[in-house]
C-alpha cells in the first residue's frame, strides 16, 4: 500500500494514508463472527426461557430447539408455588423473598461499611493505613473454603449461625474488601483541599463524609449497589452454609429443586425456576447500562 | 498526637478487627487444624503434617487437583482467546456495538448455579444437543460429555468460558480503547495488515491487562464451587470434583475437618502461586 | 493584643526540613503576608497555623490559647484556598452557610450573614447556582465569602489570586484590601507575588529555605532590606547589586569595584567598616541620578550599554567594570543618552551587605 504525497511543491510533504476501504469482505466476516458469537451467548438463556414455556407434552415430542407453541406460564407458577425438592413442595417463592431479605440489608450495610472504611483510609494515610489497605486487597483473593469452618464456629458460638442477621453479616464481611477498595479509590481522586476547607469550617469526620463526600459519590454508589446486589443475590456457597433452613436463598433452593428431585424430571419447571432466579440480576444488568461494565473494570483495577 | 484524625482511626477499628479475625485469623486457625487430627470437631492436639500425607494419597484429591489444573488451563486460555478476540472485533468501529456488548456481558450477571443448570440442560443427552443432532439423522452423534467421566470436566470448562469470557472482553476492550490512535496509523503506513498489528504490536502493549485477566480468572478457578455443584454435582462419580467442592464436602458431609483444612491450605497456596507473578512485577516496578 | 504567635516552630517532611525555628508574632488587625518563592515554606507555615499540618517542635498560640494540639476544626479560623475548594454539590448559598450550620448557628443568623456576605462580594444573583456554573472570579469571591461569613478573628489566605488572570487579580487585590480595612480581621496571606505583598500588607515576612529573612513593613523592606535575598526579591525593577571591596583611605571607607571607586562614608554602618571586606552594595534604580555640576554626591563615569523604554520612565543600563547597573530616569531625561555618563549615588540610602554572610552591614 503506497502513501500519496498531497503537496507537490517544496512545502513539507503531508502523507495521507488511504482510508483502508476496510475490505468489504473483511467487514462482512467481522459481522458474521460477531453474530455467531452473539448467538452462542444468547442460546443458553433463550433455551432456558423457551423450555420454561413448554408443556410436558411439548417437551417429550419436540427437541430442545423447537419453539413452544404458546406462551404457557404454567411451569412458571408451578416453579413458584409447588415445585419439589427432596423435602418439601413449596416452589421457590419463599426463597425468592429470602434472597430479597438478604440482599436489601446486605447491600445497604456492606456499602455503608465499605464507604466509611474507604473514606477513613483516604483521610488517614500512614504506614498502618497502608497495611490495612494491602491486607484488604489480598483478602479479596482468599478462597472461602479456607475461611468457612472457623467462621462457622465463630458464628455458632455467638448464636448467629443459620440466622438471617448471620448471613447478612457474612455478606457484609466478605463484601468489605471490594467495597472498601472501590470507595477508597474514588475518595483518593477527590481534591484534598475539599476536606481541608470543610475542616476549617469546623466539620468533623462524619459531617464531611455524610454532607460532602457522599453526595459527590453518586456514580460510585450506583456501581457499588449493582455489584453488591448482583453478587449477593447470585451467591450460593455462603447462603448454603450460613443462612439456615428458614432463610435459604433462591440459588440454593434452585439447585435443590433441579438436582435432587427423585422421580420424573419436569424440565419446564426446572427451567422456569432457573429463569426466575436469574431474572432480578438480569434486570439490574439491563437497566444499569455502563455502570455494570464500570463495576467489572473496578474489580480488575485492584492496586 | 494520635488524637489527630481520631474519628478516622476509630472508624477503621471494626474493619481492622474484621480483617484480622475473619480473613487472616481464620487462615491461621485452618492452618493449625490442618496440623491436627480432627474429624467432626476440632481436636487441638498437634499432629504434624500427616494430614497432608493423607490428603496427597487420596485418589479423590488427585482427581480434584488435576481437574483444577485441566479446567483452569482450558478456562483461562479459552476465556482469554475468546474475550480478546471479541474485544478486538468490537474495537473495529462496529455498528450496534452496544447490542453486541449487552449479549456478551449478560452471562456475568448470572449466578454460576444458573449457568450450570442451563448448560446441564443444553448438554442433556435425551433432550439436548445430542438429541437434536440425532433427530437430523446423524444417529451416531454423541455429545454426552456430562455422562462421561473423562469428558465431563471439559463440559464444565465450556460453561465457565461461556460465562466469563465477557469479563475478559470488557477489560480488554477498555484497554484497546486506550491505545494511541497513532500506533495504528504507523502500522498501516508500514503496510502491516490489521490482524498482524493486533498480534504483534497492540496485544504485547496490553500485557499488564492480560496479566490482570489471568490473575482474576486463575483465582476464580481455585475458588470454583457453585458451577460444579450445579452442573454435575461433582460427577459422574467424582470425575468433576474440584478442590473447592472437596473441602466443603469433607467439612460438612464427611466430618473430616483436618484433611479438609489441609486441602484448603493447599488451595490457598495455589492462589498465592497464581498471584505471585503479579506481586513480583509490582515489586519490580516499585523498585525502579 | 497579639493575635497569633508562632514560637520556635520546626517541621520536616521526611528528610526535608521545611520550617526552621520560625518565630512570628501577629498583632490583632494586622495584614501579614508570607512572601517567598516556591519551596520556601510559606504554605507549610500557613497550614501549620491553620492546624492542617502538625509541628514537629514549637507552639502556636492564637488569641491567647495554645492551639498547637487543637484540631483545625476547633481553631475558629477561616481559610481561603488557592483552588477555592467549594463544595460541589451545594449551591452558593449552602456553601456560604455550611460552616455556620456545622457550628450550630441559628438559621436566622445564618441567613442574615449569608445575605451580608453576598452583598459585600456581589454574589446575590448567584446564590442559587452551583460552583460548576460559576466563573473563576466568581468562585474566588464565594471562597472569600465563605471565610468572611464565619466572622473568625483570624483569616488565612493561601495564594488565592494565583489562578486568576492579571486583570481580575488586580481587581480582587483591591477588594481584599478594602475588606480588610472594613472588617479589621487579622489576616495571614501567602503569596509569591511581591506586588501583592507590598500593596496589601501591614507587615511582610520574607521567607527563604524555611527561615524568615525579614519581617517588617513594606517600606522598611523596600528601603532597608536586611539580607541580600530580600534586597533582590523586593522591588521591580530589582535593586542593583554590585560586588565590591572595602578599602579604608585615611579612615574613610571606599567601595572599590574594578577601576571604579566610591566613597561610602555617608552609609550608616552598624559596625565600623573593615578594610578588605568583600561586600555587595545595592542601589535602587530610581536612587541613582544623572550627575550635574552642582552635585555633592559621590559620582562615577560609566558607559551606556542599553536603553529600555518603559513608558513614563526609561531604564538605562550601564556597564560598571564587568557588572551591570540600571538607572531609572524620566523618559525625557533619558532621550538621546549615550556614551559615557556621569552618575550620582547616595550611599546614605543604599544597602550594603557582607558578601559572605549576606547580612546588612
Amino acid at each position: 500500500m503506497t502513501a500519496t504525497p498531497l503537496a507537490q511543491s517544496g512545502a513539507p510533504v503531508i502523507y495521507s494514508v488511504p482510508r483502508a476501504k476496510s475490505t468489504k469482505p473483511g467487514r462482512v466476516l467481522l459481522y458474521v463472527i460477531l453474530s455467531v458469537a452473539l448467538v452462542y451467548y444468547a442460546i443458553p438463556l433463550l433455551l432456558v426461557i423457551s423450555t420454561s414455556l413448554k408443556t410436558a407434552d411439548e417437551l417429550r415430542t419436540g427437541n430442545i430447539f423447537t419453539l413452544p407453541q404458546s406462551l404457557n406460564f404454567d411451569a412458571w407458577s408451578k416453579a413458584w408455588m409447588t415445585a419439589c425438592t427432596g423435602i418439601e413442595c413449596n416452589g421457590i417463592h419463599g426463597n425468592f423473598w429470602n434472597s430479597v431479605e438478604i440482599v436489601v440489608p446486605g447491600v445497604i450495610f456492606s456499602i455503608l461499611f465499605g464507604a466509611l472504611t474507604g473514606f477513613a483510609l483516604s483521610q488517614w494515610q500512614s504506614k498502618l493505613s497502608r497495611v490495612i489497605l494491602l491486607s484488604l486487597m489480598l483478602g479479596a483473593f482468599i478462597p472461602y473454603q479456607v475461611i468457612l469452618y472457623p467462621m462457622v464456629r465463630i458464628f455458632s458460638s455467638i448464636g448467629l449461625y443459620g440466622t438471617l442477621p448471620g448471613i447478612i453479616l457474612i455478606h457484609i464481611i466478605f463484601g468489605l474488601p471490594y467495597m472498601a477498595l472501590l470507595f477508597f479509590n474514588f475518595y483518593q481522586g477527590v481534591p484534598p483541599e475539599l476536606s481541608k476547607a470543610a475542616k476549617m469550617d469546623g466539620a468533623g469526620f462524619f459531617t464531611i463524609f455524610f454532607e460532602i463526600m457522599l453526595p459527590m459519590s453518586v456514580n460510585v454508589l450506583v456501581v457499588a449497589i449493582i455489584m453488591q446486589a448482583t453478587g449477593i443475590w447470585n451467591d450460593f456457597l455462603l447462603g448454603l452454609i450460613f443462612a439456615g433452613r428458614d432463610h435459604l436463598p433462591i440459588t440454593v433452593q434452585l439447585n435443590n429443586i433441579v438436582n435432587t428431585t427423585t422421580g420424573v424430571k419436569e424440565y419446564n419447571v426446572n427451567m422456569a425456576a432457573t429463569f426466575l432466579t436469574a431474572l432480578p440480576p438480569l434486570l439490574i444488568y439491563i437497566l444499569s447500562g455502563r455502570y455494570f461494565a464500570r463495576g467489572l473494570a473496578a474489580g480488575a483495577v485492584k492496586g | 498526637m494520635f488524637k489527630k484524625n481520631l474519628a478516622a482511626k476509630l472508624t477503621l477499628v471494626p474493619s481492622a478487627v474484621v480483617i484480622a479475625v475473619c480473613f487472616y485469623g481464620t487462615i491461621l486457625w485452618t492452618l493449625y487444624i490442618s496440623l491436627t487430627h480432627s474429624t467432626m470437631l476440632p481436636n487441638y492436639k498437634f499432629y504434624g503434617f500427616s494430614q497432608y500425607a493423607t490428603l496427597l494419597s487420596m485418589p479423590r484429591w488427585h482427581t480434584a487437583f488435576a481437574n483444577m489444573l485441566i479446567f483452569g488451563s482450558l478456562f483461562i486460555a479459552g476465556s482469554l482467546i475468546i474475550g480478546t478476540t471479541l474485544a478486538a472485533l468490537l474495537d473495529r468501529n462496529v455498528k450496534a456495538e452496544g447490542l453486541f456488548r449487552v449479549f456478551f456481558l449478560y452471562p456475568l450477571s448470572m449466578s454460576f448455579v444458573v449457568t450450570g443448570l442451563a448448560w446441564q440442560w443444553l448438554l442433556n443427552p435425551t433432550t439436548g444437543i445430542e438429541a437434536l443432532v440425532r433427530s437430523f439423522g446423524w444417529q451416531d452423534f454423541s455429545f454426552n460429555w456430562l455422562a462421561s467421566p473423562e469428558k465431563a470436566i471439559y463440559a464444565v470448562s465450556i460453561a465457565a468460558i461461556w460465562q466469563s469470557s465477557g469479563l475478559v472482553m470488557a477489560i480488554m476492550l477498555a484497554g484497546l480503547r486506550g491505545i494511541d490512535g497513532d500506533i495504528w496509523k504507523a502500522a498501516k503506513i508500514d503496510g502491516i495488515p490489521v490482524w498482524r498489528s493486533y498480534v504483534s504490536i497492540v496485544l504485547p502493549m496490553l500485557r499488564p491487562l492480560i496479566l490482570t485477566c489471568v490473575i482474576l480468572l486463575a483465582t476464580a478457578v481455585v475458588k470454583s464451587y457453585d458451577l460444579v455443584v450445579a452442573m454435575t454435582g461433582g460427577g459422574p462419580g467424582i470425575s468433576t470434583d474440584v478442590p473447592g467442592k472437596f473441602v466443603v464436602d469433607l467439612l460438612f458431609q464427611r466430618a473430616n475437618i483436618s484433611t479438609a483444612a489441609a486441602a484448603a491450605i493447599l488451595m490457598l497456596v495455589s492462589v498465592i502461586c497464581a498471584l505471585s507473578p503479579y506481586v513480583y512485577i509490582e515489586l519490580k516496578r516499585q523498585k525502579r | 493584643m497579639t493575635q497569633i504567635s508562632v514560637i520556635d516552630a520546626n517541621k520536616s517532611f521526611g528528610p526535608q526540613h521545611i520550617l526552621r525555628d520560625i518565630n512570628l508574632q501577629v498583632a490583632s488587625g494586622e495584614f501579614i503576608v508570607l512572601l517567598g518563592s516556591s519551596g520556601c515554606g510559606k504554605s507549610t507555615l500557613l497550614n501549620v497555623i491553620a492546624g492542617l499540618e502538625d509541628l514537629d517542635t514549637g507552639k502556636i498560640i492564637a488569641g491567647n490559647q495554645d492551639v498547637t494540639n487543637v484540631d483545625s476544626s476547633r481553631r475558629n479560623m477561616a481559610m481561603v484556598f488557592q483552588s477555592y475548594a467549594l463544595y460541589p454539590t451545594m449551591t452558593v448559598r449552602k456553601n456560604l452557610g455550611f460552616g455556620l450550620r456545622v457550628n450550630k448557628v441559628a438559621k436566622a443568623e445564618i441567613a442574615k450573614r449569608v445575605e451580608w456576605a453576598a452583598n459585600l462580594l456581589q454574589l446575590t444573583p448567584l446564590l442559587d447556582r452551583r460552583p460548576s456554573q460559576l466563573s473563576g472570579g466568581q468562585r474566588q469571591r464565594v471562597a472569600i465569602g465563605r471565610a468572611l461569613v464565619r466572622r473568625s478573628p483570624i483569616c488565612l489566605f493561601d495564594e488565592p489570586l494565583s489562578n486568576l488572570d492579571a486583570k481580575l487579580r488586580t481587581e480582587m487585590r483591591l477588594e481584599i484590601k478594602k475588606l480588610h480595612q472594613e472588617l479589621r480581621s487579622t489576616i495571614v496571606y501567602v503569596t509569591h507575588d511581591q506586588i501583592e505583598a507590598m500593596t496589601l500588607a501591614t507587615r511582610v515576612a520574607v521567607m527563604k529555605a524555611g527561615k524568615i529573612e525579614q519581617y517588617a513593613t513594606p517600606d522598611e523592606l523596600y528601603g532597608k532590606p536586611e539580607t541580600l535575598f530580600v534586597a533582590g526579591f523586593v522591588g521591580s525593577p530589582s535593586m542593583n547589586l554590585l560586588s565590591a571591596r572595602i578599602r579604608i583611605d585615611d579612615g574613610e571607607p571606599m567601595a572599590i569595584f574594578g577601576e571604579h571607586q566610591l566613597p561610602i562614608d555617608a552609609y550608616p554602618f552598624r559596625q565600623p567598616a573593615v578594610n578588605g571586606q568583600e561586600i555587595v552594595i545595592g542601589f535602587r534604580p530610581e536612587d541613582i541620578q544623572l550627575a550635574d555640576d552642582r552635585t555633592t554626591l559621590p559620582t562615577l563615569f560609566a558607559p551606556v550599554t542599553f536603553v529600555e523604554p518603559m513608558g513614563a520612565d526609561t531604564l538605562v543600563w550601564f556597564a560598571v567594570g564587568d557588572q551591570k547597573l540600571s538607572v531609572r530616569l524620566p523618559a525625557a531625561k533619558a532621550r538621546g543618552l549615550g556614551g559615557e555618563v556621569r552618575l550620582a549615588f547616595n550611599p546614605s540610602i543604599a544597602s550594603i551587605f557582607s558578601r559572605e554572610s549576606e547580612q546588612r552591614l
